[in-house]
């Protein structure tokens, strides 16, 4: 049975990067051919439309259309650099309580039938607007920093997405600095799969550039000269329609050479 | 050394294992010797593997190895995406119930003969859910703190709780909220039994009157506009506020803060959030700012977006709407041409 694909971004822990994950990905797979639209679940501290630089084209959000005041499609906003990508806003002067989880589904049913792929931004935390999140989706995205507390968050998210029978989870490690890796001051990739055991769907190197596309609105993969983070989140889309993309090699320069010749005895 | 597990998970939903061929991260991390020389075993699927088992068995896997993996998808997602033709954004069908739709209606303080009359928002259910008592409160501290300067100590305020329900707490509450600005809750107007026998109890007077006709203002289309909201406040990301007449606000509004007015709207400081003029259907409304770098300006049914550059210098501006949509003009010549009159 043909399907579209309705994927949950979602972390536990706060500020590892699911909003920017949602906004570049949803982008990279827009670039794709691919039509795309990217729900913001995080009522009352909305964020996606900043990062995708559609604030000010926001005229009525999810809850307007609950509410009866618009039709679906004019709470929708295209994004006009990449007409397949379109954002479906979250209210900002509302709580997390403001939309039921029931709400959340029909919502997003109603969007699988025109576009390929639904992106759902949770919330950070596990409360309301992590369930709200996680109501419509089939598959899920855990995004995780090689940091003990946002790996230990992530644990707990995949205990409750199992729970509620979301059983297609991907990990993405976000924000890992190989240099660090190597002076073994940070978890390595290894080291957090050994934990979380959730397939790889991609690492995203640390990138000061993603500060400078955030406060911008233009999402990283809209870049001419895509940076390493850029060339990582395009692989992770790839990697998402079933291609398949191997790992950048993320290691640090200086070691190349020694790598060379490891290769070189493959 | 053998790899622990000879065999690999894959079932219909978790995925095929996919060894990396390219060197990755963790080999730099941890330099081992077995690296070069581990075989790369073709998957072999077991079926019917739960979920949550194959993730057991991947977690052993996973600690006998000391490659990472990099799992890829191959699931029937290929074919369903070329086979599914996508519907027209604009034919999608919600089916709303308008039932569950929340008030927008805040609150709102009416001076009536020297006395203030403190009117709570009709509820479409008869009592507050909990998110709606704890917003309401917040409206009112709000509204308390941003008007402070004009409300005179001990003046006495009048409840009208209409057709809600509240309790002794929280009726209180609303009284300990209105000490913080020196006003007096004296009496209730209700119209539910539950909620005159909470105020008596509590020692307020009380007036319960079947039709609160004079004070209901929801049937009445097209009627005058309340008397202008003045708040000094920042309003910050998160905040509305709606008023039936114009609103003068002495502070800034922030990105993510909106003003709603049936009337015009006047921003003495900083207007960086949302302003909508003229609620209700009137285009002759205006917003006027000090520093006017709005998200967006609403006025009627129009709706405008701040120019992409923003300009070098910022001057009292004012937005008004002609034929062509939403004008902005500076505010002094604003003034000359169109309060003069030709």
């Amino acid at each position: 049975m043909a399907m579209n694909r309705i994927i949950v971004v979602t972390s536990g822990k706060g500020g590892v990067g699911k909003t920017t994950c949602t906004a570049n990905l949803g982008m990279a797979l827009a670039k794709s051919g691919k039509r795309v639209v990217v729900i913001d679940a995080d009522f009352g501290l909305r964020n996606l439309d900043l990062l995708l630089g559609l604030e000010n084209r926001i005229v009525y959000t999810a809850l307007d259309v609950l509410a009866g005041e618009c039709r679906l499609d004019q709470a929708l906003v295209k994004d006009k650099r990449q007409p397949n990508l379109a954002l479906l806003p979250a209210a900002q002067n509302r709580s997390k309580e403001s939309i039921t989880p029931e709400q959340m589904k029909k919502l997003v049913r109603a969007l699988t039938k025109a576009y390929n792929f639904v992106l759902i931004d949770s919330p950070a935390g596990i409360e309301m607007g992590f369930r709200n999140a996680i109501a419509a989706a089939r598959e899920a995205i855990i995004v995780t920093t090689p940091e003990i507390s946002a790996v230990r968050d992530a644990d707990r998210v995949i205990g409750l997405l199992e729970a509620n029978d979301i059983k297609a989870m991907r990990l993405i490690i976000n924000r890992l600095k190989p240099a660090m890796v190597e002076a073994e001051q940070m978890m390595s990739v290894k080291d957090v799969q050994d934990i979380l055991a959730v397939p790889l769907l991609g690492v995203i190197p640390d990138d000061e550039q993603v500060v400078v596309s955030t406060n911008n609105g233009e999402p990283l993969i809209l870049g001419k000269e895509l940076t390493q983070a850029g060339t990582a989140v395009s692989n992770i889309a790839r990697r998402l329609q079933g291609e398949k993309v191997p790992l950048m090699d993320l290691s640090v320069p200086k070691d190349s050479f020694l790598k060379k010749l490891r290769q070189l005895f493959n | 050394m053998d790899n622990g597990a000879g065999d690999k998970i894959a079932d219909k939903k978790a995925p095929k294992s996919q060894p990396s061929s390219e060197p990755c991260i963790a080999n730099a991390a941890m330099p081992d010797t077995e690296n070069p020389g581990q075989p790369t075993k073709p998957p072999t699927s077991t079926t019917n593997t739960t979920s949550a088992n194959s993730r057991s068995l991947l977690a052993a896997r996973l600690k006998a190895s000391k490659n990472v993996e990099l799992y890829v998808f191959e699931e029937d997602m290929n074919e369903a995406q070329e086979s599914l033709p996508l519907a027209d954004v604009a034919s999608l069908e919600l089916d709303v119930d308008t039932q569950e739709s929340i008030s927008k209606q805040q609150i709102t303080f009416k001076s009536e003969q020297g006395r203030l009359l403190l009117l709570l928002p009709q509820a479409s259910e008869k009592s507050f859910t909990p998110t709606e008592w704890e917003e309401l409160c917040q409206q009112l501290t709000i509204r308390l703190s941003s008007g402070d300067r004009f409300f005179q100590p001990n003046t006495t305020v009048h409840l009208i709780a209409r057709d809600r329900l509240l309790d002794s707490r929280q009726l209180q509450k609303i009284d300990e909220l209105l000490q913080t600005a020196q006003l007096r809750m004296k009496r209730i107007y209700t119209q539910r039994r539950q909620t005159a026998v909470a105020a008596t109890t509590s020692g307020y007077s009380v007036e319960q009157q079947v039709k609160l006709e004079h004070l209901s203002d929801t049937d009445d289309k097209g009627k005058a506009l309340e008397t202008p909201l003045y708040l000094q406040m920042t309003l910050r990301s998160g905040v509305e506020i709606r008023h039936q007449g114009s609103i003068i606000v002495l502070g800034d509004v922030n990105p993510g803060g909106s003003l709603i007015a049936a009337g015009d709207i006047f921003v003495w400081g900083r207007l960086r959030g949302l302003a909508h003029a003229g609620a209700e259907g009137n285009e002759d409304c205006r917003i006027m700012a000090l520093h006017m770098q709005p998200t967006q300006l609403r006025i009627a049914d129009h709706v405008a977006r701040a120019p992409e550059k923003p300009p070098a210098m910022y001057q009292p501006e004012v937005a008004y709407v002609n034929k062509g949509g939403i004008r902005i003009a500076i505010a002094s010549e604003f003034a000359q041409i169109h309060l003069n009159g030709p």
